[in-house]
């Protein structure tokens, strides 16, 4: 390749980088601006949107309620995706794949059409009302995928050997899961769960669809930007940034950690 | 050896381990075909064969890793058959060594008692005997990571014994070792089976170590246990082809039976061979075989020519083309060799006749 086409490529790539981050950059930066508009010039360096964000009672109900959902989506999505994905891993492939793909099927589709499906399903099919707990259950949908795909491409690698060594030498299998496998592959494990995490918490359609009442912090922004359009917006967005964004580092760090 | 698993042995005579009809099929392959075996108490037994005979697999029985599809496993008089490994009075050294990476060398070592709920202070006391056993004092404390291929064997090999199995088995155990590596173990292997006096089960598909280990060994060959004894025995009486050629080198000849005679295709008529008439195959050794000089008396004598000769030190190793065209190999101590032959020299050969065996040609 010669050198300026070489440049070119460069150049592309960082047009598009730059095109990407920067509504992110501009979120943030407004979000500690003074001006109320959104807008250039942006006065000076103020933290008193997130004051204001933080004296709003409805914030504090969506912030709990995101970290609810949250959080019993990570513990059970983590706990039967990790299961599901060592039985898949020991079948033979002739089932294990058609499986996987079914299991997998909820990150393929269209949100808005899972959304839609769920809120019939629940409403017309189930007759339950509709609830924290259902929204914990659409969120279960999307993230259980990606638990199973993450623990199944770890266990690709993982020595049975190990296993029938346990059992050798007269660990059960649950004592073997505990003290042998469970241990080996818990840095996947606990990428997948910060993974599980990072989907949960800034997801939105399944969410609005299924949720009635109350509000999550995503569907809390969406109210807001209909009513009305001010920074706080942008620092709930900061906040939500932060947190996925952290959430899906440490995933990368602690699963690359033993790979 | 006490055992706290099992039940101790009561009657010397009696095999430790006893295999009735015992096969195992995946799908429509047979792995193993009814196969009968006693494994008597303190034996070293080597279950030896080529690569897919099923020998894994029939360790993998014994160490109730697979459910036989047929048959029955009883170990120290009890019907283990149906029993998991982690209820057998068994324990195995993985051919991967299979060592858990997050544990060091000790807590791999005590990770069975540990489940056995061995108290600690005896628990400690076992490890640090078997670790002494294996000489692993300067490691016992490292990551299993940080070990060379043969330290990885002690250890998994420690693992094993801490649990004073009735039947220790052994996959393929040095096959992942270099070949002076492979010497020091298998030195390592006889000594420990000295000290600690335990019934030892191990597979392997080089004849080599078969017959440096054991006192005992099974010859298998798809799926079959094809002969069985001591190595001695299974050397110098190969009941067939495929033993005879397996284990060692051997030179075969093939002729015909007809009247107590044998008529070989290289034109020698042996007398007195009891067997029943059709086609044969003489089986000689390479060391057996001598060049003869013309007033030495054998019982079996040929001529041939030398098509190839390697100097081998303490032997030279010749190739011989008979009358029949089939080759035989002789190997004569260099000692031995009155004077030089070179390629092409027309020379007389022979044997023994004790020496050679007559097999049916299967």
């Amino acid at each position: 390749m010669n050198r300026s086409s070489e440049w070119g490529w460069w150049g592309f790539g960082t047009l598009v980088v730059v095109f990407m981050t920067t509504p992110l950059i501009l979120v943030v930066l407004f979000s500690f601006g003074e001006s109320a508009l959104t807008n250039f010039p942006m006065g000076g360096i103020t933290g008193k949107w997130y004051d204001e964000l933080f004296a709003n009672r409805e914030f504090w109900k969506a912030f709990r309620n995101s970290l609810t959902i949250a959080g019993v989506v990570v513990v059970v999505s983590t706990g039967i995706g990790t299961m599901a994905a060592l039985t898949l891993a020991r079948m033979r492939p002739t089932l294990s794949q058609p499986l996987l793909i079914a299991l997998c099927l909820p990150v393929m589709m269209p949100p808005l059409v899972i959304a839609i499906a769920l809120l019939v399903y629940y409403v017309r099919w189930v007759g339950v009302e509709l609830s924290l707990f259902t929204v914990i259950l659409g969120h279960l949908l999307v993230t259980q995928p990606f638990v199973i795909l993450i623990v199944y491409a770890r266990m690709a690698t993982f020595n049975y050997e190990l296993i029938d060594s346990a059992r050798d030498l007269g660990a059960n299998s649950w004592i073997t899961f505990l003290t042998v496998t469970l241990p080996i592959i818990r840095s996947t494990v606990i990428g997948a769960a910060l993974i599980a995490l990072a989907v949960s918490l800034d997801e939105f359609l399944i969410t609005f669809f299924t949720i009635s009442g109350g509000n999550t912090l995503p569907t809390f922004v969406f109210g807001k930007i209909r009513t009305e359009m001010d920074p706080t917006i942008n620092a709930i967005a900061t906040i939500l940034l932060v947190l996925t964004v952290s959430s899906t580092i440490i995933a990368m760090k602690v699963s690359r950690y033993r790979a | 050896m006490v055992n706290d698993r099992g039940n101790q042995l009561n009657q010397k005579d009696s095999p430790l381990v006893r295999l009735r009809d015992l096969s195992k099929s995946f799908g429509r392959v047979e792995a193993v075909k009814s196969i009968n075996l006693d494994i008597k108490s303190r034996d070293f037994l080597a279950i030896l064969g080529p690569s897919g005979c099923g020998k894994t697999t029939l360790l993998r029985l014994i160490g109730g890793f697979a459910e036989p599809s047929n048959g029955t496993i009883e170990i120290g008089g009890n019907d283990v058959t149906r029993l998991g490994p982690e209820r057998r009075p068994t324990n195995m050294v993985f051919q991967g060594y299979g060592l858990f990476p997050h544990m060091t060398v000790r807590e791999n070592i005590a990770y069975g008692l540990k489940i056995q709920k061995v108290s600690q202070s005896e628990r400690e006391q076992r490890v640090d005997d078997v670790i002494g056993l294996v000489r692993l004092e300067e490691l016992a404390d490292r990551g299993t990571g940080e070990l060379s291929g043969g330290q990885q064997q002690r250890a998994a090999l420690a693992r094993a014994i801490v649990m004073r199995p009735q039947v220790l088995l052994l996959d393929e155990p040095l096959a992942a070792l270099d070949l002076k590596l492979r010497q020091a173990m298998q030195e390592e292997l006889r000594r420990i089976h000295n000290e600690i006096g335990g019934t030892f089960v191990f597979v392997t598909h080089d004849q080599g170590e078969a017959l440096a280990l054991s006192n005992r060994i099974a010859v298998m060959d798809e799926g079959n246990i094809v002969q069985e004894g001591g190595p001695e025995d299974i050397y110098a009486s190969p009941e067939s082809r495929f033993v005879s050629t397996f284990i060692g080198e051997a030179n075969i000849l093939s002729g015909r039976r007809q009247n107590s005679v044998v008529t070989l295709a290289a034109g020698l008529d042996l007398p007195s061979s009891s067997g029943p008439d059709g086609a044969v195959i003489l089986v000689i050794r390479p060391e057996a075989v001598q060049i003869l000089s013309d007033n030495s008396q054998v019982d079996v004598r040929t001529e041939g020519t030398i098509v190839d000769k390697v100097y081998l030190g303490a032997y030279v190793r010749f190739q011989i083309q008979l009358s029949s065209d089939e080759f035989i190999t002789a190997n004569v101590p260099t000692l031995n060799l009155s004077k030089e032959y070179f390629s092409g020299d027309r020379i007389a050969v022979g044997w023994a006749g004790k020496d050679h065996r007559i097999l049916m040609d299967s």
